[in-house]
């Protein structure tokens, strides 16, 4: 039952992945407003907040602080709840410097901040922004001033680069590597290395040949400081990281479309979170037209009505058609995921509705279906 | 000659995650191809679907021939950097040594930008690519199914980035030329796809602006996609709204069906409406067909749509 999560003995982070599109943010408010009902302290943790869900929220300005939704805006959906919302915007890059200078001081973080690879890998390295997330989400855990943070994930192709990155960011800029490679040409200068001891080697002088020399003196300084100032702290860091995502305080859901693409990726990451022994809330399918499957084109006989003519009711049958097999081709697709994963995992189908979803009345729809028994 | 998309070397599709960019990728090609254009398209390593639109897994990493002539290559930035380092590193051995070596495992993950120039500059090369008997390019139209809009944005960034960053050297002096290919709108432009609702159109008009005031590209088109079709006229409109309003809890499926089509494509046209008013640029619309997974057909529909109607007029 979707209900127990909000129990007291529930999860105390509940992360919704999937692929952008998909209307994600919304499950995540929805969620978010749920533990919220249940007297929870809650905070939604969001990436790229849809502004108009924001303001309905009374949040107007949602950069880096963490905005309490106002009662009066519960009140005024005629919902008393007993516990209290609150949301924050995501800001990969801050998060990124903030670790780097919980471990480095003074100079060397000055240095590593400024240094030209280190800006570009901290945004640009594939799944970082992902990390991130997962660097903020333990941060906010540890802090504890919240019984309930909703983390609405970033939109990536592969949801759940995040649970490789830690490693492959070791592996990238482990210094077993670093070292076998510069160490003969860096120790020249400890303080103030002279770049031309670099060169000296015809690999890196290759290199620096086709990269231009610029990049390859960001390198070395880079790994240089990695190597003395953050290394330890970082693979402490992401090692509890990883403890804190698959203890039992934690809950991943999928949350997806019908449509094939998505899917595909709601599947893989149900698989890949099973990989990593990470808890499994479920399948939420957002977006799910309605099935007509249970009727047929007789049906639709009764179509007399004097204001009917030939032509409409042909229209109307038409019509009738192309919805029916719009139905069923989400249906089948929603099936697909049942015969992949097996009937005991959790799906809740939340429907397309007439308009888009930004305030809470919208929400509280959403919330409706994700307590129906299906 | 007149500035239109049949007229350019390459084209980037991009937009939503979700809009549709690998299929309208495919209709495209199998659209210019019907004039008589020799088309290479283009995947790169993050979207792997194109080959599935041809019958196959996914495409290889030297151009294949799909069709008469549509030919289809998967580019990954990893090997383009590779064949680099060997060809700018004379010596064999120590080229062998820098791709084996663990530094240049860091480049090719996590150097700036490194990744995206290579892709562009692999499709500079297939514009640049001439046939070697007429001296005439070996593929008229690159049609490139591009990163989502975000990531997309970086792709297309890059150049001037890594231009600053490298400032010497052979990546330097090939990113500028990609910059030049990228700038030149008579040689490449964008086609954005948007669906019709309202966090797309948002995005669509906000890559538009920065399309043009960030990047310096030209956009030819906007591309709305999956469109519910116009069915029923004004007139039945209110048939069907009186009827479904007069016999609450007596639901009859084609009524409430007629309603949801109504409905949706209301809904859908304030956002198409949004586009055409506050976009500078021609809105060219598509069909919805009422399924997760399009069919052949219905892609050489969408390219019949695009062969008579996009390239007709942008």
């Amino acid at each position: 039952m979707l209900k127990n999560i909000f129990e007291n003995n529930g999860p105390r982070i509940i992360a919704c992945c999937g692929s952008g599109g998909v209307g994600k943010t919304s499950i995540a408010a929805t969620l978010g407003i749920m533990g919220t009902l249940t007297g929870r302290k809650t905070l939604v943790l969001t990436i790229d907040p849809a502004k108009r869900l924001a303001d309905s929220l009374g949040i107007d300005s949602f950069k880096h602080e963490i905005h309490r939704v106002p009662r009066e805006k519960f009140l005024q959906n005629g919902l008393e709840p007993s516990g209290e919302l609150f949301a924050m915007m995501l800001d990969t890059k801050r998060t990124f410097d903030k670790l780097i200078s919980r471990y480095a001081s003074g100079n060397s973080q000055k240095k590593i901040l400024g240094n030209r690879y280190y800006q570009n890998l901290s945004s640009t390295l594939a799944g970082s922004e992902e990390y991130m997330a997962m660097e903020k989400l333990y941060e906010l855990y540890h802090e504890g001033n919240y019984d309930l943070i909703v983390l609405d994930t970033p939109p990536t192709r592969r949801a759940l680069d995040f649970l490789d990155t830690p490693q492959r960011l070791m592996d990238l800029l482990g210094h077993k590597y670093f070292w076998k490679f510069f160490r003969p040409y860096l120790y020249a200068g400890r303080f103030g290395f002279r770049f031309f001891t670099l060169l000296a080697s015809p690999v890196l002088k290759s290199m620096s040949q086709v990269m231009g020399t610029h990049v390859l003196e960001d390198v070395a300084e880079f790994f240089n400081l990695w190597d003395d100032v953050l290394f330890d702290g970082f693979r402490k860091r992401a090692g509890e990281v990883q403890k804190l995502l698959s203890s039992s305080e934690s809950l991943f859901f999928a949350i997806t479309s019908p449509m094939a693409r998505p899917l595909k990726e709601a599947v893989y990451l149900y698989e890949k979170l099973a990989e990593h022994h990470i808890a499994f809330g479920g399948f939420i399918i957002n977006r799910v037209n309605p099935n007509y499957a249970a009727w047929s084109s007789k049906d639709l006989t009764s179509l007399n009505s004097p204001e009917i003519d030939n032509s409409l009711a042909e229209k109307l049958r038409i019509n009738f058609k192309k919805h029916k097999d719009l139905g069923s081709s989400d249906a089948s697709a929603i099936e697909e995921i049942k015969s992949k994963t097996g009937t005991n995992i959790l799906i809740r189908k939340i429907p397309l509705f007439d308009s888009d979803i930004n305030d809470i009345p919208g929400l509280l729809k959403i919330r409706e279906h994700l307590l129906k028994c299906q | 000659m007149k500035d239109t998309i049949l007229n350019k070397r390459v084209v980037f599709v991009t937009g939503k995650g979700g809009a549709g960019k690998t299929t309208i990728t495919a209709a495209m090609a199998i659209a210019a191809a019907s004039h008589n254009k020799n088309v290479l398209i283009v995947e790169t390593h993050e979207n792997e679907a194109l080959g599935s639109h041809f019958g196959q897994i996914r495409f290889t990493e030297k151009p294949s021939r799909l069709d008469s002539n549509i030919w289809g290559v998967r580019i990954d930035p990893k090997t383009v950097l590779e064949e680099y380092i060997q060809r700018y590193v004379t010596v064999p051995f120590v080229a062998y040594q820098i791709i084996q070596s663990r530094i240049f495992e860091h480049f090719a993950v996590a150097a700036p930008g490194l990744k995206e120039v290579m892709i562009l500059s692999e499709i500079w090369r297939f514009e640049q690519k001439k046939n070697s008997n007429t001296k005439t390019p070996l593929y008229d139209l690159i049609i490139v199914d591009s990163p989502a809009t975000g990531h997309g944005l970086s792709l297309f960034r890059v150049p001037s980035t890594l231009i600053s960053m490298f400032q010497t050297g052979p990546i330097a002096v090939q990113t500028r030329w990609v910059e030049d290919m990228l700038k030149d709108s008579t040689r490449s432009c964008l086609v954005l796809v948007a669906l019709p609702e309202e966090l797309p159109v948002n995005e669509a008009l906000e890559f538009e602006r920065k399309a043009e005031n960030d990047l310096n590209m030209g956009v030819a088109a906007i591309i709305v996609n999956m469109i519910y079709p116009e069915i029923f006229s004004p007139n039945e409109v209110a048939v069907i709204e009186r009827m479904d309003n007069s016999e609450p809890g007596k639901k009859q499926p084609a009524l409430e069906a007629a309603r949801r089509q109504i409905v949706r494509r209301k809904v859908q046209q304030s956002h198409i409406h949004r586009l055409i008013t506050e976009g500078e640029h021609p809105v060219f619309q598509l069909p919805f067909y009422y399924t997760n997974n399009l069919d052949q057909e219905q892609i050489k529909d969408i390219a019949e749509y695009i062969r008579t109607g996009l390239f007709k007029t942008a």
